[in-house]
């Protein structure tokens, strides 16, 4: 029972981070019908970001006692700008001139695009492994039963709550999300209304590069080995969540991110951790056989 | 105000307008009528900038043939776009906040903006304004677009074929509409298959046959024209 509930803490975990990565494939998929496969290295930069961030803050103040969440909210900001801001510069070099052009074209640019950041990324900060240096102490909390909740649980779950609930206000609540939500119904319809779609998918973009960034913070306080190739299993496994909640729809997407954080969590659990990586893609064949539309997401989008 | 001299519209090498004059007063109400085809809907896009065109447009003399979309609805053009471009995954009221989108760049309480005035032209959808524009009838829908055209303070509203799929009791609503913000001092250019209806509500007219004008005029001289009456008017209309 014990270590049930442990099973589950750490479920809710992987299913968070999952979440903040596939928010913007499903985000940048609403509004340009594109799979934004360079979305994963834009999560890796912003680690990277985050973790010279770090070293640097540390070597300037020295040893003098700074609160670790006041280092911890340092390193987010940097991480959601650089985040936000390579997803941005991506789409404007990379896809905005592909734009009106055949869709594969342009999803085998963000193919390109990622090999290109992982090949720079391994010349800029070099190919070995790096250790980032946990700015919130892993320590335990409380104790539900005998298993512990770490702080970094706690953490992990109450900044992800943070962003997600500050999503649903720009994406609900304010002009630029609806313009947003207009522009992945009907572009042209929208312009015609005022709306810039050039701005409105790189405010998408930039959305999503920021989530992605809050991820990179988040990461590698449990995990804290950082490289240049770090992002492609896990954004492929962001896919797959994107996937599996309905692709496009963002309240989906965080559902299936986390059914995919328990699958995962209680599978290497109960079967065996050989298997953990096996379950994310096994879920996508199924779901792509059975119901490629989604758990959530609609069938086809009803013109009237 | 708006001044359009040898417009011509094409879509990737095809050319579907054919250099095309026309003009619309202030205040005046102005009707394309033609055939299924005959670019009517081209030359709306075009003047909007959805289209590529060539020749000169100018809103107030001003320029602005080769400005972007934006720019033109900045500046007051406003096109209900045929199918009505209405968001069928928003709200009602979304949909109408889309509407004073281009304002409130520079106006910053839209929120009091028109909204009792717009509600009282259309009741329905002060009642429905929480539902998803989806679930509207067509006629609603129609009716949606055009609250949000408004709100949007247009000072050249362009409606393009908006009796189109309408019950008749609904294509009447529409045409009073139409009315009443004819009364309001709207400034309209309007493009309709339903000729009848059209001319009877328009100061002038123009005739398009295949992406050329062949014929202008007053809307009430066309009426009585007998080769419009012939093509366009269901013939035995008299």
């Amino acid at each position: 029972m014990g270590e049930l509930i442990q099973h589950l803490i750490n479920g809710v975990g992987l299913g968070a981070i999952y979440a903040l990565i596939a928010l913007g494939y499903t985000m940048v998929y609403g509004v340009l019908q594109l799979i934004n496969f360079a979305h994963a290295e834009v999560y890796m930069v912003a680690a990277f970001a985050a973790f010279y961030a770090n070293k640097g803050l540390l070597e300037w103040l020295n040893a003098v006692a700074v609160p670790g969440w006041v280092i911890f909210a340092i390193l987010l900001l940097v991480a959601v700008g650089v985040g936000g801001g390579l997803a941005v510069l991506i789409e404007a070099v990379a896809y905005r001139p592909l734009r009106g052009a055949p869709r594969i074209n342009i999803l085998i640019t963000a193919i390109g695009v990622s090999l290109l950041i992982q090949n720079l990324a391994q010349i800029g900060f070099g190919a070995d492994p790096k250790f980032f240096q946990p700015s919130v102490a892993n320590a335990s909390l409380f104790t539900i039963g005998d298993s512990e909740v770490l702080l970094y649980d706690v953490t992990v779950l109450l900044v992800t709550t943070f962003f997600l609930c500050v999503l649903h206000y720009l994406v609900y609540h304010t002009q630029m999300g609806i313009a947003m939500r207009a522009v992945s119904y009907n572009p042209v319809a929208a312009s015609l209304l005022g709306v810039s779609i050039n701005q409105t998918i790189s405010f998408t973009f930039f959305l999503g590069g920021a989530l992605a960034g809050v991820a990179a913070v988040l990461i590698p306080l449990k995990y804290p080995k950082i490289e240049p190739l770090m992002g492609t299993l896990l954004g492929l496994k962001a896919f797959v969540a994107a996937v599996l909640g309905g692709i496009g729809h963002i309240g989906g997407t965080v559902l299936g991110a986390f059914m995919l954080g328990m699958a995962e969590q209680m599978v290497a659990a109960y079967l065996s951790s050989m298997y953990r990586d096996a379950i994310a893609f096994s879920l996508l064949i199924v779901v792509l056989l059975l119901k490629p539309e989604g758990l959530f997401g609609k069938k086809g989008i009803e013109k009237v | 105000m708006l001044e359009v001299r040898d417009l011509r519209v094409s879509y990737e090498k095809m050319q579907v307008v054919h250099g095309v004059s026309f003009h619309v007063n202030r205040g005046e109400t102005v009707t394309i009528i033609g055939a299924n085809g005959a670019g009517k809907t081209s030359i709306l896009r075009g003047l909007m900038g959805i289209a590529k065109t060539k020749g000169h447009v100018t809103l107030e003399n001003k320029e602005i043939g080769q400005t972007s979309v934006t720019d033109r609805v900045n500046r007051g053009m406003i096109l209900v776009p045929e199918g009505r471009g209405i968001f069928p995954n928003l709200t009602v009221r979304e949909n109408l906040m889309l509407g004073v989108y281009r304002l409130s760049k520079t106006q910053r309480n839209v929120k009091s903006l028109d909204w009792d005035f717009i509600f009282s032209l259309f009741p329905r959808l002060k009642e429905r304004r929480q539902q998803l524009a989806g679930t509207l009838s067509g006629g609603e829908q129609q009716m949606l677009a055009l609250a949000r055209a408004l709100l949007a303070q247009p000072q050249l509203l362009m409606l393009d074929e908006p009796s189109l799929g309408l019950a008749p009791i609904k294509v009447q609503e529409v045409f009073n509409l139409i009315g009443r913000l004819q009364q309001m001092g709207t400034t309209i250019l309007l493009v309709e298959q339903n000729a009848v209806a059209a001319l009877r509500i328009s100061h002038r007219a123009y005739v398009l046959e295949s992406g050329s004008f062949v014929k202008e005029g007053k809307a009430s001289d066309l009426l009585r024209d007998r080769e419009v009456i012939q093509s366009y008017l269901g013939g035995s209309y008299l």
